[in-house]
C-alpha cells in the first residue's frame, strides 16, 4: 500500500489553507462578469449549429489540422537526439494520408553545431548571454516551429482548406519563425483560409492584471486561467474589444466549448476578427463536449504525429549500433531495476 | 489483409481495413516459402482506434461532433480496422513472415483439403461454416447438396462448402460421438446421419427411446429432388409387440440383466435366480418352478401334513405335493427366504406384462441382412435389455462369420452393422453402481468392433455421464451447444476443440457444431443441413391443443350459428340435426345456455318476440 508521507502532507495542508483564503476572498463570480462585460468585452453565447450546416459554412472545403511533436532521447547535453516530426492532415482523408514532415536534431553534427554557435551570437548581439544548451533549446524549439509551418504551408497549397486548426498560440509561431509564419500568414489570407490557433493551456496574464486592482479588498487573480475558471457558461465565449488588444497582431478570445468549467483561448489573424463570431459555433460543434476543450480533428492530428518513447526506441534500436547508443545515449535511469 | 503483430508457426493474426474476417472462414497465406498455408479464422474483432472504450479518462466522442467531421469529408468509419486471429492448418517449421498478405482462396485451391470424397459416396451432414464465399465458386456436383434450414425463414439453399462425412475411413478412426443440450440441434443431427447412413444402405440397428426416428414423413417444403425414399429403406419395430426376447434364448446373465431392468436385484435374488433357471427354459417352466418353490417354502408343514394324511385319497393332490415337496427339498438351502422368490416373481411378472417375452428378435435380424436401417422403439428400461441382447447376438454372429472366412469355416453370412441410439448415457452409463446391461457389450464394440466392421453412433446430451472407455473411443464427436462445465471438461479432454471453440460452445445456434475428427486431425465448424424426413410428433403440443381438442362448447357454438335464427320456435326442428352433427346428446337447456353465451360475447343477437325468444345473426 502507498504511505502517504506525514511531513509532506503536512507542509501541503498549508498550501491548500492559503490557497482556500485566497479562493473565499475572490470577488463574485457576477461581479467580475459584469465587470467584464462593461470595461472588456462582451460575452457571446451562440446558438449551436444547426445539423447539416457545416458543409454548407465550409463550403466544400476541408478543415485541416496542424500539430507537431518532438522527442528527446540521451543522458546529457550536447549528446541528445531531437526527433522532429509535424503533420497537416485534411478532413477529408485518413489522418495518417495528411502531410508528414520530419527533421532530425543533433548539436554534436557539424551543421547543428553551427545552428548552435548563430543562435548564440544572435543573442550575443541582442545583448543576451546564451549556454549552448540553452541555445539548443531554443533552436529545438524553432524548428518544431517551423516544420508545423512549412507543413501547414504545403497543406494548404494542396487541400485548399476553408480553415486550419494549429494546436498552440500564434506567439510561439510568430516569435520562433518570424520569415516562414508571415509567408504561411500571406497565403492564408489571400486565400481566404481562416485559421485558428487552439490554445489548450491558457498561460497569459493580461487579462487577471487589467481586472485586479478594481475590486479593492477582494484577492486579485494572478493569472487568466484563474480568473477565468467557472466564469464562462458552456457554449459561452469571451470577445476582446478592439482597442485592448493584448497580443499584438493577433486577436485572442476565450471560450468555454464543453463541460469542463476551464477555459480554452482561441488566436486568430487580426485581418479576420470580423469572421470569429461566425467561426466560434463551428469550432465549438467539433469539440467534444466532454472533452478538454480542443476540436476532435486536432485531437486525432495529434494523436496521430506524437512520437511515442516506444517508437522512439525501436527508432534507436534500428538506427544506431548499440555500442554508440550505450556509450552516449541511453541514460543509466533507464537500467533501474525498481 | 495481411499478417501483422508476432506470428508462431501455428498461429498468425492478420488485418484489413476493408473487410470483416468471418469466424471459421478459411484464407490462404501468400507465403511461398511455406508453400502458401491455409489457415482457419479463430477469433475476430473490430476495432476503431478513434472510437475507444470509455474510461474515467476519457469520455466517448460525441455523435454530434462525428456528424460534423463527417460534413467535412471525414469518414471516421474508414477508421475501423479488422482483426483476425488464424489457426495455419499445416505443420510449418518457422513462423510466417510478418506483411505478407492473405486472401481468401478459390474453391479450387482447398478442394483437396475439404472435400475428403464425391457426396454420392460419402455422408453429407452439412455445410462448412465460414465457407459461404465459396458457394458460387462450386462445381455442380457439390451444389446444393446440402440445403439449409432456418426456423423463420424455412428451407433455404446450400450456402457454403458442404461437409461430407468420410465413412469409408471408419475402420481406422471408428465410432461417432453426437453431444449437445436439448434444442442444439443433435436429434436432428442424429436423424440426418442416419438418413445418409441409409443413402449408403449401411445396415444399422437404432435404438429410440423417445419413438421419434421413422423416417416415413417427409419434411415440409422440400424441393422435389431433395427428397428421397426412406420408407423403403427403414424398418420401425416396436419393443413387446413386434419384438421381443424368447425366453428359451435366455441364459442366467442375461435373465438377471432383464429382471434388474424391472427392478432392483439384490445379491440373494441373484443367487435364487442363477440356482433356479435352467438352459432351454421357457417363460412358463421358469415361472412354474418359482411358484411352486414359494408355496412349497410358505406351506412345507402344512403339505407335509397333507401328505402324511395322505391327501385324502386323492392320488393327483398327493402327485402334486409329493413334486413340491421335492423341489423345496432340492432348491431349499440354496435360494433364501421366500420373500425373495416373491421378489423375483414380481419383476418376472412385470416384464411379461410388457410383453417382453412374447416375440423375437428375428424383425430386427432380418432387416440387418437385407441391408435396411431398423429402428427398434420402446421404453427405455426396455431397449437397455433388448438392445444388450441383440447387440450382443449380432456382435457375436458377425465375430464368428468374420473368423470363419479367416479360418476358411463355415459360418453364416452376418454383414458389418452400425449401433446407433440416442441418450446413450443411459445405454452405457459412466457410473458402475447403475445397472445397465449394454454396457459390456458397447465397451467390447468401442475397443474392437471395428476390426468387425461394427460401428458405433451415439448421441447423448451428457457425455460426463457417458461410460469413459467408449468416450475415448469415439474418433469422431459433433458437438453441440454445450452448457454444464461438467460436459465442456469433457469436451475439452476428449477433443481437439481449442480454448476459443469451446468458449464459443455455450452459445452454437442451434444446428451448429464443431465436428472433432480423427481423421481429419482438426475441428471442423459445420452448420447441419435440413433433414429430409421429420418426427412424427414433431407437432407443436398446442397446435395439437387447437387442431385435435376443440371444447365440445365450441363446436356446438359453431354448428348453432349455421341454424340461425333459432328460438323457442324452432328448436325441435333443428335439434336432431345437431344431435346427429355432433353425435352426442343434446338438451334444449344447453342450446339455449350456449346461445346466452353468444349474446354475452356480443356474436349473435337476442330479442323478446310475441311467441318467445329469437336468437339472430348480427346486423352489422
Amino acid at each position: 500500500m502507498l504511505v502517504v508521507d506525514k511531513g509532506l502532507q503536512k507542509l501541503l495542508k498549508n498550501v491548500n489553507l492559503s490557497l482556500r483564503d485566497r479562493t473565499l476572498n475572490y470577488p463574485s463570480r457576477e461581479a467580475i462578469r459584469q465587470y467584464l462585460g462593461k470595461k472588456v468585452g462582451i460575452f457571446h453565447k451562440p446558438a449551436p449549429l444547426k445539423a447539416n450546416t457545416l458543409e454548407a459554412l465550409a463550403g466544400g472545403r476541408p478543415l485541416l489540422g496542424v500539430d507537431g511533436s518532438v522527442h528527446s532521447y540521451g543522458a546529457t547535453f550536447p549528446h541528445i537526439i531531437h526527433c522532429f516530426r509535424a503533420l497537416a492532415a485534411a478532413t477529408t482523408s485518413a489522418v495518417e494520408n495528411g502531410i508528414f514532415q520530419v527533421d532530425l536534431f543533433y548539436p554534436e553534427m557539424a551543421p547543428h553545431r553551427r545552428e548552435i554557435e548563430e543562435m548564440v551570437s544572435r543573442a550575443a548581439a541582442d545583448g543576451e548571454v546564451l549556454t549552448p544548451e540553452a541555445a539548443a533549446a531554443r533552436v529545438v524549439r524553432q524548428k518544431l516551429a517551423v516544420l508545423e509551418i512549412e507543413v501547414a504551408i504545403e497543406a494548404v497549397r494542396r487541400y485548399q482548406p476553408f480553415a486550419v486548426l494549429f494546436d498552440g498560440g500564434f506567439l510561439r509561431y510568430g516569435g520562433l519563425a518570424p520569415s516562414q509564419w508571415q509567408t504561411y500568414r500571406e497565403l492564408s489570407l489571400a486565400r481566404d483560409v481562416m485559421s485558428v490557433g487552439v490554445i489548450e493551456e491558457v498561460g497569459t496574464f493580461d487579462l487577471a492584471r487589467y481586472v485586479s486592482g478594481s475590486f479593492p479588498g477582494a484577492t486579485s487573480f494572478g493569472c487568466d486561467r484563474e480568473l477565468l475558471f467557472g466564469l464562462l457558461d458552456r457554449g459561452e465565449w469571451l470577445a476582446i474589444r478592439e482597442g485592448l488588444k493584448f497580443k499584438k497582431t493577433y486577436y485572442t478570445c476565450f471560450a468555454r466549448p464543453g463541460r469542463h468549467p476551464g477555459v480554452v483561448a482561441y488566436d486568430f489573424f487580426q485581418e479576420q476578427s470580423r469572421q470569429v463570431a461566425k467561426f466560434i459555433p463551428l469550432l465549438f460543434a467539433l469539440t467534444p463536449l466532454g472533452g478538454r476543450g480542443i476540436p476532435h480533428w486536432l485531437d486525432l492530428v495529434d494523436n496521430a504525429v506524437r512520437i511515442r518513447r516506444s517508437e522512439m526506441e525501436l527508432l534507436l534500436a534500428t538506427g544506431l549500433d548499440k555500442g554508440v547508443r550505450e556509450r552516449l545515449f541511453v541514460p543509466k535511469r533507464e537500467g533501474r531495476i525498481l | 489483409m495481411q499478417i501483422v503483430g508476432h506470428t508462431t508457426q501455428q498461429e498468425v493474426y492478420a488485418a484489413s481495413r476493408q473487410r470483416p474476417f468471418r469466424i471459421n472462414e478459411l484464407l490462404l497465406i501468400e507465403d511461398k516459402v511455406h508453400n502458401y498455408p491455409l489457415g482457419e479464422v479463430v477469433e475476430t474483432q473490430s476495432f476503431n482506434r478513434y472510437i475507444p472504450l470509455v474510461t474515467e479518462h476519457s469520455d466517448l466522442v460525441d455523435r454530434r461532433v462525428r456528424e460534423n467531421l463527417a460534413q467535412l469529408g471525414y469518414d471516421i468509419e474508414a477508421d475501423t480496422i479488422h482483426l483476425a486471429r488464424i489457426r495455419i492448418l499445416a505443420e510449418l517449421v518457422s513462423p510466417v513472415s510478418v506483411g505478407i498478405a492473405v486472401r481468401v482462396p478459390a474453391f479450387k485451391e482447398i478442394e483437396d483439403f475439404l472435400i475428403p470424397r464425391d457426396p454420392d459416396t460419402g455422408l453429407v451432414l452439412g455445410v462448412i461454416r465460414g465457407t459461404e464465399e465459396l458457394t458460387s465458386g462450386l462445381p455442380a456436383n457439390l451444389t446444393n447438396v446440402a440445403l439449409l434450414y432456418q426456423k423463420d425463414k424455412g428451407v433455404l439453399p446450400q450456402r457454403g462448402i458442404p461437409y461430407i462425412m468420410d465413412h469409408w475411413t471408419w475402420p481406422e478412426y471408428p465410432h461417432i460421438g453426437i453431444f449437445g443440450g436439448s434444442g442444439s440441434g443433435k436429434s436432428f443431427a442424429l436423424r440426418v446421419l442416419l438418413e445418409e447412413v441409409m443413402w449408403q444402405q449401411l445396415p444399422a440397428l437404432v435404438l429410440d427411446p423417445h419413438f421419434e426416428l421413422s423416417f416415413t414423413e417427409a419434411f415440409p417444403d422440400l424441393p422435389p429432388p431433395y427428397r428421397g425414399d426412406f420408407a423403403r429403406r427403414s424398418t420401425v419395430l416396436m419393443a413387446g409387440r413386434d419384438v421381443g426376447i424368447l425366453f428359451e434364448e435366455l441364459n442366467g446373465a442375461d435373465l438377471l440383466a432383464l429382471l434388474q431392468a424391472a427392478g432392483e436385484v439384490t445379491e440373494n435374488m441373484n443367487n435364487a435366480i442363477q440356482t433356479l433357471h435352467h438352459r432351454r427354459d421357457s417363460f412358463t417352466s421358469f415361472s412354474n418352478r418359482l411358484r411352486d418353490l414359494t408355496q412349497g417354502l410358505e406351506e412345507e408343514q402344512d403339505l407335509k401334513r397333507r401328505l402324511r394324511e395322505d391327501a385324502g385319497g386323492d392320488p393327483w393332490e398327493k402327485r402334486e405335493i409329493e413334486r413340491i415337496l421335492a423341489l423345496v427339498a432340492k432348491y431349499k438351502d440354496r435360494v433364501g427366504h421366500v420373500s425373495t422368490l416373491r421378489a423375483i416373481s414380481r419383476r418376472l411378472n412385470r416384464l411379461h406384462m410388457e410383453r417382453v417375452f412374447t416375440s423375437g428378435i428375428e424383425p430386427i435380424q432380418e432387416a440387418i441382412l437385407n441391408r435396411r436401417l431398423v429402428v427398434v422403439q420402446g421404453p427405455i428400461w426396455f431397449l437397455q435389455v433388448l438392445g444388450a441382447y441383440v447387440i450382443r447376438k449380432f456382435y457375436r454372429e458377425r465375430r464368428q462369420y468374420q473368423d470363419a472366412e479367416q479360418t476358411g469355416e463355415e459360418a453364416p453370412k452376418f454383414p458389418p452393422f452400425l449401433v446407433a441410439t440416442d441418450e446413450a448415457h443411459n445405454f452405457a452409463p459412466r457410473s458402475p453402481e447403475i445397472p445397465a446391461p449394454a454396457r459390456s457389450i458397447l465397451r467390447t464394440i468401442a475397443q474392437e468392433g471395428r476390426k468387425y466392421g461394427v460401428f458405433l453412433l451415439l448421441a447423448s446430451q451428457r457425455p460426463a455421464l457417458l461410460e469413459d472407455t467408449i468416450t475415448a473411443q469415439l474418433n469422431t464427436k459433433l458437438i453441440f451447444r454445450t452448457i454444464r462445465s461438467s460436459d465442456l471438461d469433457v469436451i475439452r479432454e476428449e477433443t481437439d476443440l481449442g480454448p476459443e471453440e469451446i468458449r464459443r460452445l455455450p452459445y452454437l445456434g442451434s444446428g451448429n457444431a464443431f465436428v472433432s475428427s480423427a481423421s481429419v486431425g482438426r475441428t471442423i465448424a459445420v452448420r447441419i443441413r435440413v433433414a429430409k424426413t421429420v418426427s412424427p410428433h414433431s407437432r407443436h403440443p398446442f397446435l395439437e391443443l387447437r387442431e385435435d381438442f376443440i371444447p365440445p362448447e365450441e363446436k356446438l357454438r359453431k354448428a348453432l350459428l349455421q341454424c340461425l335464427p333459432l328460438g323457442d320456435f324452432n328448436f325441435d326442428v333443428h335439434l336432431g340435426a345437431l344431435q346427429q352433427k355432433l353425435r352426442r346428446q343434446i338438451s334444449i337447456e344447453e342450446i339455449t345456455h350456449c346461445l346466452e353465451g353468444m349474446v354475452i360475447d356480443g356474436v349473435i343477437e337476442k330479442e323478446e318476440m310475441l311467441l318467445g325468444v329469437e336468437y339472430r345473426q348480427r346486423k352489422d
